[in-house]
């Protein structure tokens, strides 16, 4: 499972079902995505 | 398939509770995601993007800036009097009618009619929420009285009022078994009020139009208290049912696959 960089909430964190789909279609997001964290 | 009593599907009040059509919105802010995202370049009318159009506007614009730009929109709020335009006279070439048009709003309202869903009062009490007695059970007594807000709300249940009427009550007529009074009474067509007065139709109320006038909501809530508990049940419900979930172990899973439609 792809998993978020470090500890945003304190647990390791799954990157959202959703932003993956995000990633991988308008690649170009990945940058302002990068922000996007279950927190 | 027999869970706590009753076979596996989505039970019709999920649905009903489901029509959120308010939330959409009749126009999109269109912004670029590499032009400054903050400017809104236009606004695109949601009937333009509709259907067989959608592909061709994705594939013109490209799904980033689509993205961007319903990413950062607001929904619309779950009131009454807020659906889309768009959603009020939406053309549907298959209808045999002259205008080939249907208002979606009322299709809402004559499809939870057709199913048997029972109107918002009765569905509280089966629900096992508290039922209203008058349409002014809508208006939230925190919001102060001569405030602009306040004076929207009652214009509101003026117009529930003009729409669904009022009648004279017979207590005689009991209405419900889902529910009893507090003094262990059968609830009749009073609802409280002294027999032979003049009372709000709410047995009226469409479940759809009640709990979109549910005014007063727990704080942060885009959601109503209806709609809150019959989401909070079905959605454990619906997953715990679900027969492509995979429960105990794969051999029972194909066993349920195979045993039932």
């Amino acid at each position: 499972m792809k998993m978020e960089e470090g500890t945003p909430n304190g647990h390791k964190q799954p990157v959202s079902p959703m932003k993956r789909v995000l990633l991988r279609t308008p690649q170009e997001l990945a940058e302002k995505l990068q922000g996007v964290v279950c927190v | 398939m027999n869970h706590f009593g009753s076979p596996f599907n989505f039970p019709e009040e999920f649905i009903a509770v489901y029509r959120l059509h308010p939330l959409s919105p009749d126009l999109i802010e269109y912004r670029e995601w590499n032009n400054e995202p903050n400017v809104i370049r236009h606004n695109v009318p949601v009937i333009e993007t509709f259907r067989g159009k959608a592909t061709e506007v994705v594939r013109t614009t490209g799904l980033a800036d689509w993205t961007v730009s319903m990413g950062r929109q607001r929904l619309g709020a779950l009131t009454l009097q807020n659906n889309p335009q768009f959603l009020q006279n939406l053309k549907m070439n298959r209808l045999q009618s002259p205008t080939q048009q249907v208002v979606v709003a009322a299709l809402d309202l004559v499809r939870d009619r057709e199913r048997g869903i029972p109107r918002y009062n009765e569905f509280r009490r089966q629900y096992g929420l508290k039922q209203l007695t008058s349409f002014d059970g809508f208006v939230d007594t925190r919001v102060p009285k001569d405030s602009s807000v306040r004076h929207k709300q009652e214009q509101l249940v003026k117009t529930l009022r003009a729409v669904y009427g009022q009648h004279q009550c017979n207590e005689i007529k009991v209405i419900t078994k889902a529910q009893l009074n507090k003094d262990k009474m059968r609830i009749n067509d009073c609802l409280g009020h002294p027999n032979g007065s003049l009372i709000d139709n709410i047995e009226d109320v469409d479940t759809v139009v009640g709990w979109l006038s549910e005014i007063r909501r727990p704080h942060g809530f885009a959601i109503s208290e209806t709609q809150f508990v019959v989401f909070i049940l079905n959605a454990s419900r619906r997953l715990f049912s679900d027969r492509f979930l995979p429960p105990v172990s794969a051999r029972s899973s194909i066993q349920r696959l195979a045993s039932s439609g």
